[in-house]
């Protein structure tokens, strides 16, 4: 199967939300006469591995796993991005030999990685006989018994994802998931700054991808989903307070605030939580009347008295040297359904509580890709999908997906070369 | 392929930018007369321009700061120089104004906004290019390098 542009679609499935949080692919190369074949999963940039089978000079059949790590770069005006394997093990028995683990290096308008076998003798290196995504329907259970034994977590939450396998203990959520009787909904408020000359494209992107994002997640949890969006010329702080102030959620809702835009600390605040810049252009001032705290957004959703609120925002929290100023009265993504319903009813509907959240660390910047989105929004759906997926072995909580996506996001900036680390910040109480 | 791979791996990192943002930089680089202002924070709309007042990209200017030679060749040197800035990444921090700079020649202009330091941005507008575009610089070392004119 030939992929064109292979090196944006690995990319992606590492940066963006665009694709599944967990991506499978299939890799084969030769090597000194010997075959090996590696199913490689993806989570996010620092958290891959490849599971690498192959008969060795023993003739026996062995397989190994592979940790990575990824990095990404331009070199001669052409983009890159290489994993960097390390720490392989054996699966099965070791037998006599070694096994050096496999660097893999996509280039732009490559079909196949380069696998190098050594980064110090780069002529050690071959191009892969193939590469493909694995998708449902074409996965057997005899073709992952090749990478995994029949006992390993992996192999049977890669079957149910694949839907090689029901689980049958396992119960399906209802068609209507109530508690204390009444049906649950998830409300959606998005407030992104799409129409900003910097930031906006990366703003839209991340709108877009969130929207589809919950959609999916009311979706496989069955209950109910309404989504309000402040953005373009809508983008203000009455549009947004009217909107926050208009929420009228049940007792057993959910209430999930992403803010996506400017943001900033004044140079006289002690509060840990950034300021939301709600202005589209430079012709309006910064003041009370076009700044929301993020605090402030945070009381007010909590009064609204939903079971769970989840307020969330991709904006710098750096100090901009002006004091705060009192003047003023005015007080495409498709879901790919690849969550494991049941973990993520653990996660909305077995949950009550409140999180506050943020992506910087007072005086630092949160950066945004305009083609990716932000650092954080993009971190903050890969580590929902890979909480609520089949390959999580564990019970799903949400300081688990805040831990990660905050450390998730200062990867991303640690793989970039001109962006200072973003550390972010979270409160939680949730039960 | 070797000659490729191991350019690669001593990571020779090269931006990337646009078309018209190169086109702006050469123009700049042959412009020879730069000038620096102190501005206001924020734009003012035209409707509400003072007739009294000299605006650049709409930014009410303060007052002139007078560059040397040295000093001039020295803003140019560093606004066209494409590694200042950050290849397809931006902060998400607003844009306040600090100062303003026009290199200009023959009646041909190119103006420019300098952010605040704790912002590190431009804006930036070529006449004979497009729109204004905000670019970010890699830090705020040469907002405070003007801040010593």
């Amino acid at each position: 199967m030939k992929i064109k542009y292979l090196f944006w679609v690995i990319l992606l499935s590492l940066w963006s939300s665009n694709l599944f949080a967990q991506d499978l692919y299939e890799v084969k190369f030769s090597t000194n006469g010997m075959d090996y074949k590696g199913l490689l999963v993806m989570f996010n940039e620092s958290k891959i591995y490849m599971r690498v089978g192959y008969t060795d000079g023993e003739q026996t059949y062995r397989v190994v796993q592979v940790d990575y790590t990824s990095e990404q770069g331009v070199s001669q005006g052409k983009e890159y991005l290489i994993l960097i394997g390390s720490n392989p093990k054996f699966v099965t028995a070791k037998g006599k030999y070694d096994y050096n683990p496999d660097h893999l290096l996509f280039m732009g308008e490559m079909d196949k990685p380069w696998v190098i076998f050594d980064l110090n003798d780069i002529n050690n290196s071959t191009i892969a006989s193939s590469f493909k995504p694995l998708k449902k329907g074409a996965v057997t259970e005899r073709y992952l018994r090749s990478f995994y034994k029949s006992t390993a977590s992996d192999f049977l939450a890669i079957k149910r994802m694949f839907g090689i396998e029901t689980p049958t203990p396992t119960p399906e959520p209802e068609p209507e998931v109530t508690h204390n009787n009444k049906k649950a909904t998830l409300h959606l408020v998005v407030i992104a700054n799409t129409a900003i000359t910097d930031i906006g494209a990366g703003c839209n992107v991340d709108k877009r991808n969130l929207i589809s994002e919950f959609n999916g997640v009311a979706s496989t949890l069955g209950v109910g989903f309404k989504k309000y969006i402040v953005e373009g010329s809508s983008f203000t702080k009455s549009q947004t307070l009217a909107t926050l102030n208009n929420l009228s959620p049940g007792s057993n809702d959910i209430i999930v605030f992403i803010y996506r835009g400017h943001g900033f600390r004044w140079s006289n605040q002690t509060e840990t939580w950034p300021q939301m810049d709600l202005r589209t252009n430079a012709y309006t001032r910064l003041s009370q009347n076009t700044t929301l705290s993020l605090q402030e957004a945070y009381r007010l959703i909590k009064s609204k008295g939903a079971r769970l609120n989840i307020v969330l925002a991709d904006c710098c929290n750096n100090d901009i040297g002006i004091n705060k100023v009192n003047n003023s009265p005015y007080m495409q993504m498709q879901s790919k359904n690849i969550y494991n319903a049941v973990k993520l009813q653990k996660l909305f509907l077995e949950t009550k509580g409140d999180i506050l959240s943020c992506a910087a660390s007072p005086g630092e910047y949160s950066w945004v890709n305009s083609s990716i989105g932000g650092f954080y929004t993009v971190s903050f759906m890969q580590a929902l999908r890979e909480e609520g997926s089949y390959l999580n072995n564990g019970v799903p909580n949400w300081s688990d997906i805040l831990n990660s996506t905050i450390k998730s996001a200062k990867n991303k900036t640690n793989m970039c070369r001109n962006c200072s680390a973003q550390n972010g910040k979270y409160y939680s109480d949730v039960k | 392929m070797k000659p490729f791979l191991l350019a690669l791996f001593t990571l020779t990192l090269l931006f990337a930018c646009t078309k018209s943002t190169k086109k702006m930089f050469k123009n700049i680089a042959k412009y020879e007369t730069v000038q620096l202002f102190v501005i206001d924070e924020f734009a003012t709309a035209p409707e509400e321009q003072n007739a009294n007042e000299t605006y650049l990209l709409d930014y009410q200017i303060f007052n002139q700061i007078a560059l040397t030679d040295s000093q001039q060749i020295n803003i140019k040197s560093f606004v066209t120089n494409s590694e200042n800035y950050t290849d397809k990444m931006a902060r998400t921090c607003p844009f306040i104004g600090q100062f303003g700079l026009s290199f200009t020649q023959n009646g041909k202009v190119v103006r420019m906004i300098v952010g605040h330091k704790n912002c590190p941005k431009c804006l930036v507008s070529d006449n004979e290019l497009e729109d204004g575009k905000i670019l970010d610089f890699l830090d705020g070392g040469f907002v405070v390098q003007l801040s010593t004119y």
